[in-house]
């Protein structure tokens, strides 16, 4: 499966985002930021790329930035 | 066993057990930092966490948790408000029932940058009078401060009706006596500013406390430091809850206050059983009761005095007869001493909590008059 990796900007951030995913039972995987990519905080999401559009509209009707980072 | 700790005013005790069984399982198991790293224990960290601010922010009436950053009391949340805020050669309105976490922080802004401030119309009681607010208000008038219940009388302020008189005028709420207690609508309301604490009607550990923020945009962090975040920049990031919780957090505390948001107890008396105490207390020979003139705006805190009889005096004699536990003296709160005519001297004050029963507040009247007719 490939997968899409989600960077937010507070942890604040990356937990509510899991949390609302969580609530629309789409899965998630908290994993630390890859030490290649440049980060704002320690933590990222990471998903499935087929939910990656889906996800990324839900969280921000929920008001949560999120970068997709190009490289998973 | 008789409850006979009335002190909850400065901090509520007892605490529902599982306070003390979380704060003992971060420290002995858990562990870890806040925001700092991410394997196992730091996720678990976090989650938690952020649960509490979840929590809290439902307790608070507060839609969107980012907004409450956790502080360590609900003085460290009005102090970045005061020092945050651009109020230099201001007008500031507060309530009558002030407490020296707000009159200190204005006095010093008065010295040095000429903040003026008010207060404001009221009753007797200190409770403040909403018709005339709106005339208070000046045209450098820049943030209006309502302590939500006196922790001298308990009088309960109607901060909806405040805040729509105020218009457009920010409005910070103190919360510290009133957040686990009475209701606290703070997204209703349409509140600017919330200061609240953890360790009293929440019945959380002390040092912990948050700060709600509607305009984080109009205040600078009262601390500078990490937050885990944005580590490459010497700024402090722009964004919440970040902005406002600069350094490591008060986990252990926070996993406590989790626990009192979960676990919090029905109380073990009934309104009527309350004001039953306040109303035999009035009728002791000699003691004045200082209350709101209204029951409906009581909260379950009120004061005495008596006429012969020092504040410190009583509370000893409670103390050292009974092992009944009471403050006395100005409560750090000197104007509220002032609008209700008791200062310097002070008065006895009796604050309640949930695990009173009806019979420990017999007790204490019992134990109340004798002192008094010794």
């Amino acid at each position: 499966m490939s997968t899409a990796l989600l960077l937010f900007e507070s942890t604040h951030a990356v937990i509510k985002a899991e949390r609302l995913l969580d609530e629309k039972k789409i899965p998630c995987k908290v994993i630390p930021v890859p030490k290649h990519i440049s980060s704002e905080c320690g933590l990222a999401l990471e998903v499935s790329t087929e939910v990656r559009a889906e996800v990324v509209r839900a969280l921000k009707l929920a008001g949560v930035h999120v970068t997709v980072s190009a490289v998973p | 066993m008789t409850n006979t700790y009335f002190d909850n005013a400065a901090t509520s005790f007892s605490k529902p057990p599982q306070v003390a069984a979380e704060i003992a399982r971060y420290l002995n198991e858990v562990g870890g930092p806040y925001g700092r790293s991410a394997y196992g224990r730091a996720v678990e960290v976090a989650r938690t966490v952020e649960d509490a601010r979840a929590r809290l922010a439902a307790a608070m009436g507060v839609a969107e948790s980012g907004s409450v950053t956790f502080a360590h009391n609900a003085t460290h949340a009005v102090n970045t408000v005061l020092q945050g805020m651009e109020l230099a050669n201001c007008h500031i309105l507060i309530s009558p029932m002030e407490h020296n976490a707000v009159m200190r922080p204005l006095a010093m802004l008065a010295r040095s940058h000429g903040v003026s401030f008010d207060v404001l119309a009221h009753g007797p009681d200190g409770l403040i009078d909403v018709a005339a607010v709106a005339g208070a208000i000046r045209p450098t008038t820049a943030l209006v401060i309502v302590n939500h219940q006196s922790n001298v009388n308990g009088v309960v302020q109607p901060v909806a009706a405040i805040k729509r008189a105020c218009g457009d005028i920010p409005l910070l709420l103190d919360t510290a006596q009133s957040l686990g207690s009475v209701p606290v609508l703070v997204d209703e309301w349409g509140i600017d500013f919330a200061a609240c604490t953890g360790h009293k009607c929440l019945l959380g550990p002390t040092g912990t406390g948050a700060l709600f923020a509607r305009h984080a945009d109009r205040i600078a962090p009262l601390l500078w430091g990490g937050t885990g975040s944005r580590s490459s920049s010497y700024d402090m990031p722009d964004f919440l809850p970040d902005k406002f919780e600069a350094g490591t957090p008060n986990v252990a505390g926070i996993f406590g206050l989790r626990a009192a948001l979960m676990h919090r107890p029905e109380p073990h008396h009934t309104r009527h059983d309350y004001l039953s105490l306040v109303d035999e207390v009035a009728r002791l020979r000699g003691v004045r009761v200082l209350r709101a003139s209204s029951v409906d705006c009581q909260g379950e805190t009120f004061s005495i005095v008596h006429e012969s009889r020092m504040s410190s005096e009583v509370t000893s004699a409670l103390a050292e007869k009974y092992g009944i536990d009471t403050r006395a003296g100005l409560h750090c709160a000197p104007l509220a001493h002032q609008t209700l005519g008791t200062s310097p001297r002070g008065a006895v004050r009796i604050a309640v909590g949930p695990y009173h029963a009806a019979a420990d507040f017999q007790h204490l009247l019992r134990c109340l008059h004798e002192v008094l007719s010794a």
